[in-house]
């Protein structure tokens, strides 16, 4: 007799996983994140002592956080943890027990990764109101960054997963390896016979390794999301969804960190910096473009093509956000000229003009990288619409054929819903209207069927018992 | 296969059409190009910035040479109080609201007895009257930084 666990069912045949080994690949990213923490590790334990008393060189002298500690017991447990689960997912693997293998795979991304999340939640946790009051505009952005999907849009929860990987995640790995660095780098290259010299190097180089891996942080966690959750993802407007939404939440935990720990003396400049002007313009549009080279990625066949997609995105994502740190001390140098008799001017009028020399030219390119995925998406829903109307299974009729092929019209229905039948009847109408798309995008057979069901007809298939695919809400 | 393993028939079916992912069809190719261009301009926006890092200099008014220190402080204690006297190379706008006493027990090390009230984080511990030295936390109404 053998055990429900190692009881798998044959699945109906399908078109080949764009992606062989997802779990290898998660596996490898967090692998990476660790291997980075690690030798970070060694290499603060082999830094030369520093023994100068300059009073700036305190900041190499100081102790570590608690939080920090924290985050290193959990990683240190967690690696073991790891280990131990890899064991007993080999097993489980070879033995067929499918629920034990989900299990130690989850587990084993969960030890590996949450303990980052310790830093980030030390900094929110210190400013509740602060944290809450960056919350508001960043549920704002996050809003406006899920309806610019015209068409298919990926499940609100994903997009929301994305922001909580960038607040905890992503942000807590950027915190620690940038005070890794804080702490050792001082030891190898700081020369007190010439410090003008070796300062200068020091700091292009913490500014060279913050933005590098606060990107590996957020771009870990959209690569995640879509390996796990590609069904829902259609290429580069999921991809730059994903990432922005990464963005948006790491740019939440370093604003709070900067209003109450770094600069606390100018909270409200550092808002209206950080949570208004760059919320949507400077780590959303990096993550961004990471993201939807990924989504590209996700797109193309296996082999090199999908790498150098991948690499083009992360290569966008770190240049653009190492150009936009080097340049804005400068910039902001000139900013203080222009504006010395107006300090409040300098703030409202001069930080946006930096800040649109600075990152403008990749806000650009993520503009251009969803105008042309929105484009390719309305071509094929343009192509496959008559094919779907004289079908005759009537999921799709002619009249709603135009209607979902018009973002504008959607909106404009969506406003009347709302007026007439409230949060309910809206949200009927869009998962209505995105069952309608993803038929038109993918027909699969049961999508018709899905979509009846909505609209309260009766299916067409003789066994309709497949659910309603929840994925497809707003 | 699926992400955690063998799973029972997915009814939500899979984003790939049945003729593939590179299939014919108006959409179904990634922006090759256009993503070429986008990494193509992210690798020179790496070079400019590396040379614009490694030869600006930082708001921090350094001199090119400073003055002997002795090496292990606590053993020669230094003058009384920090010098109140900036030696005559130093740039006249030099901050001078720095503490102006060491311990007697400074540690040559990283610290294990350093006094409780110091501040932790970085770069968070910087005098506020200090201009911010890193690049990513511009002093005044900062724009943006990658410090996270």
């Amino acid at each position: 007799m053998t055990s429900p666990d190692s009881v798998v069912p044959s699945p109906p045949p399908r078109p080949p996983d764009p992606f062989r080994r997802p779990w290898h690949i998660a596996l490898g990213i967090a692998l990476v994140l660790s291997a980075a923490f690690a030798t970070a590790q060694v290499l603060y334990w082999a830094a030369p002592e520093i023994t100068s008393p300059l009073p700036w060189m305190r900041i190499y002298l100081l102790p570590q956080p608690p939080a920090l500690r924290l985050t290193r017991v959990l990683l240190y447990s967690g690696w073991g943890v790891a280990l131990v689960l890899a064991a007993v997912l080999y097993g489980a693997t070879r033995a067929g027990r499918v629920r034990v293998v989900r299990v130690c795979r989850a587990a084993i991304l969960t030890v590996l990764l949450l303990p980052y999340a310790v830093m980030a939640l030390d900094t929110l946790a210190g400013a509740p109101l602060t944290a809450l009051l960056c919350l508001a505009t960043s549920a704002v952005a996050l809003l406006a960054v899920h309806r610019v999907q015209l068409y298919l849009r990926l499940p609100a929860r994903l997009t929301l997963l994305a922001f909580a990987w960038g607040a905890l995640v992503g942000s807590g790995f950027a915190i620690v390896m940038s005070m890794w660095f804080g702490w050792y780098a001082g030891g190898y290259l700081l020369d007190f016979e010439r410090p003008r010299g070796s300062i200068r190097t020091l700091l292009a180089l913490f500014a060279l390794n913050a933005d590098f891996f606060s990107e590996v942080g957020k771009a870990a966690g959209v690569a995640l999301v879509l390996l796990v959750f590609r069904r829902y993802v259609d290429g580069v407007v999921s991809g730059l969804v994903l990432g922005a939404a990464s963005g948006i939440g790491l740019n939440l935990t370093e604003t709070v960190r900067y209003m109450a720990e770094i600069e606390p003396g100018q909270p409200a400049a550092q808002f209206w910096t950080r949570q208004v002007v760059g919320l949507l313009t400077v780590h959303a549009v990096f993550s961004g473009l990471a993201g939807a080279g990924f989504g590209a990625a996700l797109r193309a066949g296996p082999g090199r093509g999908r790498v150098s997609l991948c690499l083009s995105g992360l290569l966008a994502a770190f240049g653009g956000h190492l150009l936009f740190d080097t340049l804005m001390p400068l910039l902001d140098r000139r900013r203080r000229d222009l504006f010395s008799g107006a300090e409040t001017l300098g703030v409202l009028v001069g930080v946006p003009l930096v800040t649109l020399i600075a990152a403008g030219p990749f806000v650009v390119l993520c503009l251009l990288l969803l105008r042309r995925g929105l484009r390719d998406q309305a071509a094929v829903l343009r192509a496959a619409l008559p094919v779907e109307t004289a079908s005759g299974t009537g999921a799709v009729t002619p009249a709603e054929g135009g209607l979902l092929l018009s973002p504008g019209r959607r909106l404009l229905l969506e406003l009347a819903v709302w007026r007439r039948d409230g949060t309910a009847g809206l949200r009927h109408l869009i998962r209505l209207q995105q069952a309608q798309l993803r038929l038109l995008h993918d027909p699969l057979p049961h999508r018709s069927d899905e979509v009846r069901q909505l609209k309260g007809l009766p299916p067409l298939s003789p066994n309709p018992t497949l659910p309603i695919d929840q994925g497809v809400s707003s | 296969m699926s992400f955690f393993g063998p799973e029972p028939p997915d009814p939500a079916g899979r984003p790939d059409s049945p003729d593939g992912p590179d299939g014919p069809g108006p959409d179904r190719q990634p922006p090759r190009r256009l993503m070429a261009v986008v990494g193509g301009l992210g690798a020179a926006a790496i070079v400019l910035g590396a040379l614009v890092g490694f030869t600006s200099d930082p708001p921090i008014p350094l001199p090119e040479k400073m003055p002997t220190m002795p090496s292990r402080p606590g053993m020669a204690p230094p003058p009384s109080g920090w010098p109140t006297e900036l030696p005559s190379d130093f740039p006249t706008d030099f901050p001078t609201g720095l503490p102006s006493d060491l311990p007697s027990d400074f540690p040559t090390g990283l610290p294990s007895d350093f006094p409780t009230d110091f501040p932790t984080g970085l770069p968070s511990d910087f005098p506020t009257d200090f201009p911010s030295g890193f690049p990513t936390a511009p002093p005044g109404p900062a724009p943006q930084g990658g410090t996270p």
